[in-house]
């Protein structure tokens, strides 16, 4: 019984790191660059729906919406400004151009928003269902799904549209790319943005049922790094599972170790992962 | 072959004139807070530099410098509570055991490279942070080491008694440190060691062909950076006089990679010119508060921008170009 | 050799940059230092710092001063980070030259400024830091206005004793000095009180999910759950803690949490008791000045560290009153503060700089915070 609720408990919070790892294994994949301001593209979403919701009474699935295109809006300015400039320095400076846009991003958060939490009101959050003994809120499942839902259009969007052949054979070799005549700075440019709107998307989807606050980011961080380390870097159908794998692992740590142990958990599998298996858990080692 | 030797001291008369200069800044400086931001900024030359030895000279990206900033501070410290050794003693220490610890991690880099190298030091880093918050009875945890003693006073020749109760005495100890590490550092990339460093970062197999053993000036340029990082901690722990883990988070990790890069990567000056700058620029912004940080993140870009390789190999570049023009018109001059 | 000229040029630049702007200002206002996170992840303390500085300067600018001397407010950024506060508190004392510090929050921070501020004699008062260790150096210029933890604990425990007599309770904390402390504290209280701590979960600062934690203590069937945690991540207990269908278990907290943090947890805070310095239905003329000035000018619930904060600025204006614009002076007057009323507690301090305030108890009841004890 308990187990089965840490086993959901970490499924719900394996949502939050599937969908915002799904965001940076897809930059990775392509640019070969960690994006640090993920997790605060995820708050800025997430504050650009609760804003929808409150202000203009939008209906929720719209503001989700908004967020995504809000935030890819945002993703693009940052290729633009933070990306593009050093892309032939080496990827240790977007390492640290991303890491300033993260910078700013919170502080304009905290001078718009103010650092005071604010809640994010919806239908489905004050809805608890109970199936078992096992308890969780509507909004929950609703994350839960539309994680799934969300992943299956990535399937679909990499696999079977031309856009998809695009961002793959660009993560390929840029240059390979190029030569085939793929416009790869318009792919980099929708690749980046397609990423931070997922961010956008989780913040707007998870906002609810936490508390909307320019620090919520920081929730991404290290826990994103080794999730999509075990999925592979740059894989993201890998990085979906693996968040959703970590959150369970967590989840049942916590019910039988302490929680140190689960502070711990994310960089002790980083280390032991990466001179385990390099490429990741759900690659074929191709190396 | 006069100019040529004219040239290799001219760098030498320009450090050592810097030196000079810097030995009569508190003469100048009188103002406490200004000799805390050369303090600080001291902190920061050192921990980039480490950073830019490893990660510039030898290719191996570290982005967990903190792990050793951190080890450094609490083992001197706690020795220094504890045993009640002195600073003297304990600082050397301090160095010793962040070196050990950078064999350790530097040995994930014989397996893996780049960026998943990068992470697992970054995984590495918050491995001893978070040691240091739960180990509580031997780090006293989240609560901090409170009064660390300041360093015994030491008696010079000609100086006389040095008492460290105020700040410009340790601005020269600062400044003592950064020069110990900016030589050393600079006399091992003009040795032959500097040399197999290079050759490791440039083309690992090549230098194998070369019978360089890159294996080991992988771990040994981990060892040396931890071991001068871990000094910096040392100091910072009896300079502030109390460390928490806190003080230590993947902040100041990210901070000594901005520093070098801004500054610029693989350079012996660019470490130097970014600490200074990047710890002074902060403070010259902080009465703006709220705007303070969007400022810096934006100038961080800015830098970047326009000089993808740093401040440093910017101007380097800048200047060049400028000579070479300055050249090819001579000589078209010439010509006609 | 290029490079190492610029590098010259640029460090000797920086230099001169530096000697420039050294300076003092005159004593003609009284500056008073704050030093708080307005960044980063804490920044909520150093907003309700912020808005309550604000309140405290139209009530200055409509009394014109104290005894003619204009008081200005100087606030930096420490992004909770010790360093930064160090070198901002560096920056206040020798460049601004204010007379006093204000620390309102973090222990950590206040333990690494307090050695600046005993160094160079400047007054420092915080409101928040609840570290004992603080005030148990012997430092002669450290102040605190707000009671420690060890006194949450026995103020809280024997309450909760008299009013529920519970056989085990558990306890979820922050992995801070605050919640290790507090922890630590509410243990060795409850367990000379006879109860049985069942079950102590820690989490990280700015975690977001502690349903892990949760359902791991429910397991253990505590009849009371102490929360040693601040705004957002207590916020975010409650609520889970209710959608995971617990609901036969007594919420205790300690003063992390406010009347802000009642409003964000709505029905999920409901029954929860805590401890706070501060309480807006509080019947007192202070109280109830500043909070219908915080009404009238924010229209939010009263942010805790912001109250605190006030309370420790008003001990501050009435030393300056008395103790005139110097550092010295204004230690004095504060040392010497007998039965000051601030925001409804009368307060004096010890010879160590600890003031003799308590808590108050405050319950939620119907989503109303009602005072049980003071």
């Amino acid at each position: 019984m308990v187990l089965l609720q840490q086993i959901v408990n970490g499924l719900i919070i394996g949502g939050i790191y599937s969908l915002t790892a799904a965001g940076v294994a897809l930059t990775y994949g392509v640019l070969q660059v960690l994006n640090l301001s993920q997790g605060d593209m995820y708050m800025v979403g997430a504050y650009i729906a609760l804003a929808l919701v409150v202000g203009p009474k939008l209906p929720y699935g719209l503001a989700v919406v908004a967020a995504f295109l809000g935030i890819a809006l945002i993703g693009l300015v940052t290729e633009r400004v933070a990306l593009r400039p050093v892309r032939r320095s080496g990827t240790i400076y977007a390492y640290i151009t991303t890491f300033a846009v993260s910078f700013i991003l919170q502080n304009v958060a905290i001078l718009v928003w103010t650092a005071d939490p604010r809640l994010f009101p919806t239908r489905y959050t004050s809805v608890t269902l109970s199936v078992g003994g096992v308890s969780f809120t509507l909004q929950q499942l609703i994350v839960f799904i539309a994680c799934w839902a969300i992943i299956g259009a990535l399937y679909y969007l990499l696999r079977f549209t031309k856009m998809g052949l695009a961002i793959r054979s660009v993560s390929q070799s840029i240059d390979t790319a190029s030569l085939m005549g793929i416009p790869v700075n318009r792919t980099i440019s929708l690749t980046f943005a397609l990423a931070t709107g997922l961010a956008g998307v989780a913040g707007a989807l998870i906002g609810p049922s936490l508390l909307v606050y320019p620090a919520m980011g920081s929730l991404t961080g290290m826990k994103i790094y080794a999730v999509i380390l075990m999925g592979g870097l740059g894989n993201v159908f890998g990085a979906t599972m693996a968040g959703f794998l970590l959150g369970a692992i967590e989840g049942v740590c916590a019910a039988f170790v302490g929680s140190t142990f689960r502070d711990v958990l994310p960089f002790v599998a980083i280390i032991a992962i990466l001179l385990y298996k390099p490429s990741g858990l759900f690659t074929r080692s191709t190396s | 072959m006069e100019q040529a030797r004219a040239k290799r001291s001219f760098p030498r008369v320009g450090v050592a004139l810097l030196i000079l200069v810097l030995l009569f800044v508190p003469r100048v400086v009188s103002n406490p807070y200004s000799l805390h931001i050369l303090i600080a900024s001291g902190l920061a030359v050192i921990l980039a530099s480490s950073f830019n030895l490893v990660t510039g000279f030898t290719g191996q990206p570290v982005f967990g410098m903190a792990a050793f900033y951190a080890v450094g501070a609490y083992t001197s410290a706690l020795l220094a509570i504890k045993f009640k050794l002195a600073f003297w003693v304990t600082l050397p220490i301090a160095g010793l055991v962040a070196a050990v610890l950078g064999v350790v991690i530097g040995l994930p880099s014989l397996r893996l490279k780049k960026f998943f190298l990068a992470i697992t030091t970054i995984a590495f880093g918050e491995v001893v942070r978070l040691t240091l918050l739960n180990w509580v009875g031997v780090t006293r945890g989240p609560m901090g080491v409170t009064g660390i003693p300041a360093p015994a006073p030491i008696w010079l020749p000609i100086i006389g008694r040095v008492v460290f109760n105020n700040k410009v005495n340790y601005y020269y100890l600062m400044l003592g440190l950064v020069v110990f590490v900016v030589a050393c550092i600079s006399s091992i990339m003009n040795s032959p060691v500097g040399r197999a460093f290079l050759a490791t970062r440039d083309d690992e197999d090549a230098a194998q062909t070369c019978g360089i053993d890159t294996r080991f000036y992988k771990i040994l340029s981990f060892t040396l950076a931890a071991g001068f990082t871990g000094m910096a901690g040392a100091f910072y722990a009896h300079y502030f006089r109390y460390i928490s883990p806190n003080s230590f988070g993947f902040t100041e990790s990210a901070m000594a990679v901005t520093t070098a890069l801004v500054g610029g990567l693989r350079t012996i000056a660019g470490p130097i010119v970014g600490g200074v700058l990047l710890t002074a620029v902060p403070e010259f912004l902080r009465s703006l508060a709220d705007y303070r940080l969007i400022i810096y993140g934006g100038t961080l870009l800015l830098t970047l921008a326009f000089w993808p390789n740093g401040i440093v190999g910017g101007i380097t570049s800048t200047v060049s170009r400028m000579q070479e023009r300055a050249s090819s018109r001579a000589i078209g001059g010439k010509a006609r | 050799m290029v490079r190492r000229m610029c590098a010259m040029i640029l460090g000797c630049l920086l230099i001169l940059g530096m000697v420039g702007t050294a300076g003092f200002a005159a004593p003609k206002t009284v500056k008073i230092g704050v030093i708080c996170p307005v960044t980063g992840p804490s920044s909520t303390f150093g907003t309700g710092v912020k808005d309550a500085i604000a309140i405290a300067e139209d009530k200055l600018k409509a009394s014109g001063g104290i005894n003619g001397m204009q008081v200005e407010f100087i606030v930096l950024d420490d992004r909770a980070n010790p360093a930064e506060a160090v070198a901002a508190a560096e920056r206040l004392i020798h460049r601004e030259g204010v007379s006093v510090l204000l620390v309102p929050v973090m222990s950590s921070v206040v333990l690494a400024v307090m050695e600046v501020a005993e160094a160079n004699q400047i007054p420092l008062v915080t409101s928040g830091a609840t570290a004992e260790s603080i005030t148990q150096k012997g430092y002669k210029y450290i102040f605190r206005t707000c009671a420690t933890n060890a006194t949450q604990a026995s103020t809280m425990v024997p309450y909760v004793m008299e009013r529920f007599s519970p056989k085990t309770a558990a306890i979820i904390y922050e992995n801070s000095d605050y919640g290790v402390s507090l922890k630590d504290n509410t243990t060795a209280a409850l367990n000379a009180a006879g109860v049985k701590v069942v079950g102590t979960e820690h989490y990280m600062r700015e975690s977001v999910d502690f349903r892990t934690q949760l359902t791991k203590l429910r397991a253990q069937k505590p009849d009371v759950l102490f929360m040693a945690s601040i705004t957002a991540e207590a916020v975010q207990i409650m609520r889970q803690r209710k959608e995971l269908g617990w609901n036969d278990v007594k919420l205790v907290a300690f003063n992390g949490i406010g009347a802000d943090t009642v409003q964000l947890a709505g029905d999920a805070a409901e029954g929860l008791l805590f401890i706070s310095g501060f309480e807006a239905n509080l019947p007192d003329p202070v109280v109830q000045g500043f909070a219908s000035d915080w009404q009238k000018k924010y229209n939010k619930p009263i942010n805790p560290t912001g109250a605190a904060a006030y309370n420790a600025i008003l001990v501050i204006l009435d030393s300056i009153g008395r103790g005139g614009s110097t550092p010295k002076g204004i230690r004095d007057a504060i040392a010497a503060t007998k039965g000051f009323h601030g925001m409804g507690v009368e307060i004096s301090f010890s010879p160590s700089g600890q003031a003799e305030s308590s808590w108050i108890v405050i319950e939620v009841v119907k989503g109303e915070r009602v005072i049980r004890k003071w």
